[in-house]
């Protein structure tokens, strides 16, 4: 009688043993999600758009759609590569309108590539050294610019914030050919400056 | 493996920018290894770009670094106009509010109501006093009259002489 009564208990226990445990989504900590990727959302909308206001306010907005959106995060990717997806539609949608384009150039907080803030300051390189280095970085800069918005995108996703190739293909939400074929394209852009 | 000549530069005669990203992430196949082993043209190229793309990640985040710390301020700045609307709101309250809250705390101060009956009833005193003055003090010559008087009978005797 006792193991009539014990084995439907013990059956529970073993299903309740095979179920997967709760997983909290990281973002449900969003002060420390936002800790450690804010400066990385507000880098790559930077030089994305050129614009600093434009980026700071785009940054927010990112983890403002993470926060509301926490539910749909599944763990399939990095929360950095979720992030980064959130921001290149924020983008693209912004983008849409004309008039982003127009004043764009014209905007007070537009970044610009020889503002010399922005050059890296080689650490131990001789004057002329560090002269043409700031000379090539600048040439790659302007290369950089000269790409379509995609290449650009997809280029400083790959080697400014290290992205892996699939992550890229995530985070712009494009099949992983499209993502090669644009990077390489781009990056045989970019080599004619070097 | 065969290396493709994608275009006349002579940076990238010897591999493809594929394969170029291959070396670059770290992943790069036994053949692009072997040769950028053997070619100091692609072994001067892939250290260039190295370094480039370095320059412009570490370029990138103190550029980024830089501009966070310049929206700091102007967030203070875009904030001001604000604190000068709420000095404005609270100067209009103070200059146009604060009388009329004054008028009609010192309105609110007299009690109307028990004002008027007070006024009514000193009205009437007025009133009976004037009445009682007009009765005690009409002089003799203004009272009305109520019989026939010395003088009446003595021009009626004259008349009918």
């Amino acid at each position: 009688m006792f193991e009539q009564a014990a084995q439907p208990g013990h059956l529970a226990l073993a299903e309740f043993e095979q179920v997967e445990p709760v997983r909290v989504s990281p973002f449900e900590d969003m002060s420390e999600v936002h800790a450690l990727y804010e400066a990385r959302i507000f880098r790559f909308l930077l030089f994305l758009l050129r614009d600093r206001d434009l980026a700071l306010s785009l940054t927010q907005d990112t983890f403002l759609t993470a926060w509301r959106s926490r539910a749909s995060f599944r763990g399939e990717c990095a929360p950095a590569t979720w992030l980064m997806r959130i921001a290149v539609n924020l983008v693209r949608n912004h983008t849409r309108t004309g008039a982003f384009k127009f004043w764009k150039r014209a905007a007070e907080t537009a970044v610009e590539v020889d503002d010399p803030k922005i050059q890296f300051t080689h650490p131990g390189a001789s004057a002329e050294g560090a002269l043409m280095a700031r000379q090539q970085l600048q040439q790659v800069w302007t290369r950089v610019e000269q790409l379509s918005g995609r290449q650009r995108t997809i280029f400083l996703l790959r080697f400014v914030d290290e992205l892996e190739l699939n992550e890229i293909a995530v985070a712009t939400g494009l099949p992983l050919p499209t993502v090669k074929s644009h990077l390489y394209r781009a990056l045989d852009h970019v080599r004619w400056s070097g | 493996m065969s290396f493709k000549t994608t275009n006349s530069s002579p940076m990238n005669s010897h591999l493809t920018s594929e394969q170029m990203d291959g070396l670059l992430s770290a992943r790069p196949s036994e053949d692009v290894v072997r040769h950028v082993a053997g070619c100091v043209r692609c072994t001067a190229e892939i250290g260039s770009l190295r370094g480039v793309l370095t320059g412009l990640r570490e370029g990138a985040t103190a550029a980024a670094e830089h501009h966070r710390g310049l929206a700091g301020p102007r967030n203070h700045t875009r904030r001001a106009p604000q604190v000068a609307w709420s000095l404005a709101a609270i100067a209009l309250f103070v200059s146009v509010g604060a009388p009329l809250a004054v008028h009609r705390f010192h309105g609110f101060d007299r009690p109307a109501v028990a004002a008027q009956p007070a006024t009514a009833i000193s009205d009437e005193a007025l009133l009976s006093s004037v009445q009682d003055d007009l009765s005690y003090s009409v002089p003799g010559p203004l009272l009305p009259l109520t019989g026939a008087s010395p003088s009446d009978s003595a021009t009626s005797t004259q008349r009918t002489n």
